[in-house]
């Protein structure tokens, strides 16, 4: 593997236990793994740290695809804390599709004093004319996650995408699974097929992002309690705004206007990659007692 | 004679006439303001108030014009506070040239779950081909005023605009030095700009009912704002440091609104350039229409109070 898609591929996936391969069947056993943290940083440390380290990595070199959503600020946010100088690079949905959440984005921008490009693009006409070719390239059913490929493809510098953002699902018991969707892995098959190194995962870059996540008390307290989340999505905002200045908002995934048409590529392009969708679940003890 | 704010209790005009248009550079700017024909509440209980006497008033439906700045989100806030019906104008420049102020317009909609309506305008084309045409109707020498005249046209109802928000300004001898010269106790005026008239001038020269000030639509609007707490301290010069109520705005909003934190801006930055070479135009064709009148704070409160105790 000549790429490294994150701080010394601590993050693997594997198919069959060989890493960073491309799925054959619908048979292929998908799992992943991630390395050790050498030391104990809490959340917003570790963000800095790594942001240090992606920076150098770069060349300097540094451009963030901003989705409006509260990941990809916090990204920016741990470069900027360090003066690190970025770019931010911001999608616009032809007919506004997705205003609000571009709204967002622009916001954290001025807030920050970051300069931005705005890349305004047609959803439709992007997956009628080259969606397929996203999907065979990477194996991704999602037209969210090709939106982002096709905005990384307009983008010269080094991108760093706010993605692998950890996802704590209960199991049975009083357990918690740290939860690693295959789908999302389209992004490192992506970088993979472009021969291009860019941080697509910032909050995997590095195993101390991972663990401080998992170990941090208030996830620790959420998943301990006796309650009715789902997933540690639930909660990501609190968590966040623990160590981050984030404008609160509601979750949204940025295609609320256009679920007919994201529902119709989608349609057809599970029909092709659908089974490119298992799930593997490191449990978060691990992590704690590592 | 349009109803320009209630009852017309806010006059302008030149030479003592209300409603009058400049016709020389002699002519003498003035405005004045009504009484009030109550107690006035708290400044949040006014802009309620405000919203609902306006929507009761309007002859058609309320249409808010949203710029994204502090002043027009307090003006939202009291409208849903008031739960009277209304639509949200947002005008957005082409090629993304007020998207900092767009996008706090559209994230305070979608905050307060009021839907809106982005107006599109080609602010450099508009500039350049429509400009005069307006600054000519309404005596206008600023053309950032233009473009809320223009959207207060496309509305099809009654415009509202978050303006006429009180500006105060301490006086400070010659040779004031922010920081360095000891900050005494002195008078504190409200200022009256004859260029922001303009808003009103458009509606009256289009005969288009609307309020292009949505800050002193009443004299007890007024008043709430000059007898707030903060503002007293703020002109009894306890807050060392402040020259103009500018600067604490956010804050003054603040003790009343859960407002989004943000950065102040004119919505024009992109474009400044542009903007100032249009002010050196609209000022050669209107060179003597930007006075100043001053209102003393306090004579003022007691004029607004009138005969009511």
């Amino acid at each position: 593997m000549n790429l490294e898609l994150t701080h010394e591929n601590h993050f693997k996936y594997f198919y069959n236990e060989v890493p960073f391969g491309f799925r054959k069947s619908a048979e292929d056993v998908f799992s992943v793994s991630y390395g050790k943290a050498r030391k104990h940083l809490n959340f917003s440390q570790a963000c800095e740290e790594q942001s240090r380290l992606i920076y150098s990595k770069a060349g300097h070199r540094v451009g963030i695809l901003l989705s409006g959503g509260v990941d990809s600020e916090v990204a920016l946010q741990s470069f900027v804390r360090q003066g690190l100088p970025v770019k931010a690079y911001i999608g616009k949905m032809r007919n506004d599709y997705n205003l609000h959440d571009m709204s967002y984005a622009v916001i954290a921008c001025e807030r920050m004093l970051v300069p931005y490009q705005i890349i305004d693009y047609d959803f439709e006409k992007m997956m009628d004319e080259q969606g397929y070719g996203y999907a065979e390239l990477s194996q991704c059913f999602s037209p969210q996650l090709i939106a982002v490929m096709y905005l990384m493809d307009q983008i010269s510098e080094y991108v760093v995408v706010g993605g692998g953002d950890c996802i704590l699902v209960p199991g049975s018991g009083n357990e918690w699974f740290l939860r690693e969707r295959e789908r999302v892995t389209s992004w490192y098959k992506f970088l993979q097929r472009r021969h291009r190194e860019s941080c697509v995962g910032f909050f995997q870059y590095t195993p101390e992002v991972i663990h401080a996540y998992v170990r941090d008390p208030l996830v620790q307290m959420k998943i301990r309690a006796k309650s009715d989340y789902e997933s540690s999505a639930d909660f990501k905002l609190e968590f966040y705004q623990q160590y981050f200045d984030l404008i609160k908002r509601k979750k949204m995934t940025g295609f609320e206007k256009i679920q007919d048409l994201d529902y119709r590529y989608r349609s057809e392009l599970q029909k092709i990659y659908g089974h490119c969708d298992q799930e593997y679940n490191t449990a978060v003890t691990k992590f704690v007692t590592a | 004679m349009l109803e320009l704010t209630y009852k017309n209790h806010f006059k302008f005009g030149f030479n003592g006439v209300p409603f009058s248009r400049r016709s020389s550079a002699q002519d003498v700017w003035f405005a004045e303001f009504g009484q009030i024909e109550r107690q006035p509440g708290s400044f949040k209980d006014e802009c309620i108030a405000t919203a609902k006497l306006i929507a009761e008033r309007a002859p058609a439906p309320l249409w808010l014009l949203f710029s994204g700045g502090i002043d027009s989100e307090v003006m939202l806030h009291s409208f849903v506070a008031a739960g009277v019906p209304f639509n949200v104008a947002i005008n957005r420049f082409a090629r993304d040239l007020n998207i900092h102020d767009v996008s706090y317009a559209v994230i305070a909609c979608e905050s307060l779950g009021v839907s809106y309506k982005i107006f599109e305008l080609d602010i450099e084309d508009f500039w350049r081909t429509k400009f005069l045409d307006y600054i000519y109707k309404t005596d206008c020498c600023w053309p950032a005023l233009t473009s809320t005249m223009w959207l207060m046209e496309q509305v099809p109802g009654y415009p509202v605009l978050g303006s006429g928000e009180c500006f105060l300004e301490k006086v400070v001898p010659a040779g004031y030095v922010p920081g360095e010269s000891p900050y005494d106790p002195s008078d504190w005026f409200l200022r009256e700009r004859e260029r922001i008239a303009s808003w009103y001038r458009f509606l009256q020269a289009i005969d288009k009912p609307g309020c292009a000030g949505f800050y002193q639509y009443t004299p007890e609007f007024i008043l709430s704002f000059l007898q707030d707490p903060l503002i007293k301290d703020l002109t009894s010069s306890k807050i060392v440091g402040k020259l103009t109520t500018q600067s604490s705005k956010a804050k003054f909003y603040a003790q009343h609104f859960d407002l989004l934190p943000r950065t102040k801006y004119s919505g024009f930055e992109k474009v400044n350039s542009l903007n100032l070479y249009y002010q050196d135009i609209a000022r050669k064709h209107f060179p003597h229409h930007d006075q100043i009148q001053k209102m003393h704070y306090s004579g003022l409160v007691q004029h607004l109070r009138g005969n009511l105790e």
